[in-house]
């Protein structure tokens, strides 16, 4: 195991977070010489916000060039005592460099949330960032992009660190390594090897011989995808920031809001077309974007998880609409108001609660909460599934879960003949034997990490009668990147109310669902360790 | 005319011996002095030992004044580079044998052109089209296929309850790429016209191009459309070919193959098969599966007996039909006897296909059906005749003469009334028995 490598490669992706963080802080002093020479006295009064919410995102800006800085100069220091040069980045080096990265990068993250509300007093902890766990849970929850959050009042918050916890979203929806593979100099086939251990799904594809130049085209996609949405969305009727802010959460199907009822805040159709496409968008597999840039439709129509995913999406929209108009349930929205019962509702919260739920964006507008059971029951399948592999989206992915099932019914016919032959076939390719046990290793790691932190949460949450809904969505949601969950952490509610050891448990799970288990888990291994 | 024969395996055996037969000069050439040996103990012809991808050796062998250049030896590549050098050496004509059929396909590249080969032959493919279009009409008495199986024609009996009975020709629908040649009724032949009235119990001989055929007799036949179960016994390369054949036509198919490796290359490869790792002929297997209930039971393993065997014990124990391949041409007269319903011969195919090249006559009797009553001619268009070049409506064929395909270029055709037969055509005709020479001056074949 070569950690000073790793150790070094962390202060690279350190020095490159300062960067993001010192850009963000910009905005904090914009807004606060605005607001400073503003007219009316009560926004004078906020401009003290914006200075701290500058400072704060500064100070992260300053630790991480430190941080960065000694971490480099201090594992060149080792090397050479050592006399060693720099080696190559392995498979160990890889998984140890991701996990490192990601719990870094989350550290880092939740440096300018915490520094803010120590400065800001009381109203710190009003909004929500009440000691170290709940920032570090915003941190995680941004970058993992589940969405789920702490915060109470979101719209009290300075529109730097909004800005800051969206943009944690969008970074993490694409991946923290993939930003650095892309930037950085070529890391050669160690770059590969990152980038495998990062994406999503069973077997990544490489869109470019050079990894380097797949992580550019992805984030060219990405990059264009959002400016696209950012200006549909200002078409819409809204503001520059608040387009911004949900282009970054939507396609990296995060599933922060600058408001504190979501989507439901604009109450607007038009809003909901836009954001439902791309929430769609981002479930997608990236690989499917190459291709149809390369005119290879033909690859694309035939593309067998894709085809699972959007009949899965349109199966799982026509049953909520269909449960939500059959029991003639009139939609409550998050924002208090009150529609239908009536067709025109009932699709409209059906399409978007499907979407948002199934792409782990977690976005709300209707409560669905409040939804008739069936409909909840398709909510909690499709927690569990989410989005394409080697997309933005998290849950076990639609192509394992596929993979899953049709294990089983192989299972079944050998069951009464012993000596059949038969492939799993994915379209027209054969699934080997080494990704179908991986695919239903990594189920069975799934459903186990719910129960155990299902579990966990009843027992952090003992002090107070917690609901099993709450606690079994709390384990599902988290794990599946989703963000709400049922019960006290639903669509109206926020998970500010759980105490820090469960937060730190859905945190925790967080981390194992983005990085898909195995990644994370290795470093609790001992031969990962070993030398022998 | 002087041959040499490249490869001295199963197919080149064969050859050698069939062609040494019709009293032709064979040279045979073979990395194996072992092999040409045994060879040349039965048959009247000189062995040359060498590598036959080598020019100098097919030099020596005669290949620059030889009249047909055979090469079977096992490996397609050295057999495809041979049969280029042999034909810049001078040969009149090379056929070269493969064993991949995408050297045969002509999807990518025509290779046989590319590479100035006359013609490429892949015995195995050709056997297993053979076997399929047998599955594929259980009702069938004969079975032909010409053009590599671009045209097939069948002989079988309307059935009572068949769309067909009662209408004349001109009335029933058939599609354009299909015609019935002659029909058979109450023991005589005739060549039906858009008048006749099909009527039940009448024996009809539907000629169509592959993709018609099934459409053209589902007309003629109400047909059980149960899916007919056909259980294959050996998972070699005809018996994969013979199920992609048959794929997405309706059969429940199951494969059955020892060996664990193949078995799986085979369930990778055919999607709607479904692939057993076991042996049929095991008793707890046959009856687990219910194998005696299959309509059609293909023994294709690589051994004669073992496909012999498997296929006489699957016959007493219910099987519908057997159908066996058989690479010995000495078992063939006693296979209907004990049990075997078709036997097929990739090495006669091979031969067979060898000898059409060496037939250069442009008037060729192909086969007899009908009880010696029809013949199936083959002849070449000259370049004038009464036939040429006029709409086939207008074309008086006495006695009564059906052209059932027409083989221009690459592209094979079933006729229509408003088609005519241009010069250098290969015609395919169905007629009377014995007119053979009348028909060639009809198409000016000299």
């Amino acid at each position: 195991m070569n950690v000073t490598l790793v150790v070094t490669e962390i202060g690279r992706l350190l020095m490159l977070l300062s960067g993001l963080l010192g850009a963000v802080a910009l905005l904090g002093v914009w807004d606060g010489w605005q607001a400073g020479d503003a007219a009316e006295e009560a926004v004078r009064l906020t401009a003290r916000e914006d200075w701290l919410a500058a400072a704060a995102l500064g100070l992260a800006s300053v630790v991480a060039v430190l941080a960065g800085l000694a971490m480099r100069h201090g594992a060149g220091y080792f090397r050479r005592r050592r006399k060693k040069g720099p080696g190559p980045l392995g498979r160990r080096e890889a998984v140890l460099l991701v996990t490192g990265s990601w719990v870094v990068g989350g550290v880092l993250a939740a440096i300018p949330y915490y520094a803010w509300s120590q400065w800001e007093g009381p109203l710190g902890a009003e909004v929500g960032f009440d000691g170290i766990v709940p920032c570090l849970f915003e941190s995680i929850s941004g970058l993992t992009t589940c969405g789920a959050t702490i915060l109470t009042d979101i719209e009290a918050l300075p529109r730097a660190i909004l800005l800051w916890r969206s943009l944690t979203q969008w970074i993490g929806g694409l991946g923290v390594v993939l930003l650095f593979v892309a930037v950085l100099p070529s890391l050669g086939v160690g770059g590969k090897r990152l980038f495998m251990a990062e994406s999503t799904g069973p077997a990544p594809e490489g869109l470019r011989p050079h990894v380097r130049s797949t992580a550019r085209t992805l984030w060219g996609f990405y990059v264009v995808l959002t400016l696209a949405q950012t200006l549909l969305l200002m078409l819409c009727g809204l503001g520059v920031f608040d387009a911004l802010n949900h282009a970054f959460t939507t396609l990296s199907t995060g599933g922060f809001s600058t408001r504190n009822a979501s989507i439901a805040a604009f109450d607007s159709v038009a809003v909901e077309a836009v954001i439902t496409p791309f929430m769609i968008l981002g479930g997608v597999s990236f690989v499917v974007y190459d291709r149809l840039l390369k005119r290879r439709f033909e690859l694309v129509w035939r593309d067998p998880e894709l085809r699972m995913y959007l009949v899965t999406m349109a199966g799982a929209m026509v049953l909520i609409a269909g449960a939500l108009l059959y029991r003639g349930t009139a939609i409550e929205t998050v924002a208090g108001g009150l529609e239908g019962p009536g067709f025109g509702a009932s699709l409209r919260a059906g399409v978007f609660t499907a979407a948002s739920i199934m792409t782990t964006t977690g976005y709300c507008t209707a409560d669905f909460d409040l939804f008739p059971i069936p409909a909840i029951a398709v909510i909690l399948v499709l927690m569990l599934i989410g989005g394409c592999a080697g997309s933005t989206g998290s849950g076990v992915k639609v192509i394992r879960a596929w993979i899953g099932v049709r294990q089983v019914v192989g299972e079944i016919e050998r069951e009464f003949r012993p000596s059949v032959v038969r492939p799993l076939r994915l379209g027209r390719r054969i699934v080997d034997a080494a990704t179908i046990s991986a695919s239903t290793s990594l189920l069975l790691a799934a459903m186990v990490a719910v129960a155990i932190g299902t579990f966990l949460v009843f027992v952090f949450e003992s002090g107070r009668d917690i609901d099993p809904a709450t606690a079994f969505s709390a384990a599902l949601s988290s794990l599946g990147n989703v963000g709400p969950g049922l019960g006290s952490i639903g669509a109206v509610e926020t998970y500010a109310g759980l105490t820090d050891a469960t937060q730190v448990v859905l945190l925790l799970l967080m981390l194992l669902g983005r990085l898909e288990f195995f990644a994370v888990l290795a470093i609790f291994s001992r031969r990962f360790w070993s030398r022998g | 005319m002087k041959i040499v024969i490249c490869g001295a395996g199963e197919v080149g055996a064969y050859a050698s011996e069939v062609l040494d037969r019709r009293g032709e000069s064979i040279t045979v050439v073979d990395s194996s002095a072992e092999r040409l040996r045994s060879l040349e103990e039965n048959l009247d012809i000189r062995t040359l030992v060498g590598n036959c991808g080598r020019a100098d050796v097919l030099a020596e062998a005669g290949c620059g004044t030889a009249g047909l250049v055979v090469l079977a030896t096992d490996n397609d590549e050295v057999n495809l580079l041979a049969a280029t050098i042999a034909k810049r050496l001078g040969a009149q004509r090379v056929v070269a044998r493969v064993h991949d059929f995408a050297y045969i396909d002509q999807s990518e590249i025509d290779y046989s052109e590319a590479l100035g080969i006359d013609r490429l032959i892949c015995p195995e493919h050709s056997t297993a089209l053979a076997i399929a279009s047998t599955l594929r009409n259980p009702a069938a008495t004969a079975v032909e296929s010409f053009a590599r199986g671009q045209v097939q024609m069948e002989q079988f009996d309307v059935d009572a309850g068949a769309d067909a009975v009662g209408k004349t020709l001109s009335e029933l629908a058939l599609p354009t790429q299909a015609r019935l040649a002659a029909v058979q009724r109450n023991g005589k032949s005739f060549i039906p016209d858009g008048s006749t009235t099909i009527q039940a119990a009448d024996s009809v001989f539907l000629v169509a191009t592959r993709d018609s055929l099934d459409q053209a007799r589902s007309l003629l036949r109400s047909g059980d459309f149960r899916r007919r179960r056909v259980v294959i016994m050996g998972g070699n390369r005809m018996a994969a070919w013979v199920c992609q054949l048959l794929e997405r036509s309706g059969y429940s198919i199951r494969l059955f193959e020892r060996d664990r490796a193949r078995a799986e290359e085979l369930a990778a490869e055919l999607e709607s098969v479904t692939v057993l790792n076991a042996d049929p002929i095991d008793a707890t297997v046959f009856n687990e599966e219910r194998i005696g209930d299959a309509d059609d039971f293909v023994a294709m393993v690589d051994d004669d007996e073992d496909n012999i065997i498997g296929g006489v014990l699957a016959r007493s124990r219910g099987v519908g039909r057997v159908v066996a391949l058989v690479q010995r041409a000495d078992y063939l007269d006693v296979l209907y006897d004990i049990g075997v319903d078709r036997a097929f011969s990739p090495k006669l195919v091979a031969a067979r296909q060898i000898e059409e090249l060496l037939d250069r006559s442009p008037l060729r009797t192909l086969t007899n059906l009908a009880r010696g009553q029809l013949d199936l001619f083959r002849v070449v268009a000259g370049e004038s005749g009464r036939a040429i070049g006029t709409r086939l409506r207008n074309v008086k064929l006495t006695p009564d003469w059906s052209v059932i395909a027409v083989q221009r270029g690459e592209e094979t055709m079933v006729p229509g009334a408003e088609d005519a037969v241009a010069p250098g055509d290969t015609v395919l005709v169905l007629g009377p028995h014995g007119r053979g020479d009348e028909l060639a001056a009809i198409f000016g074949a000299k």
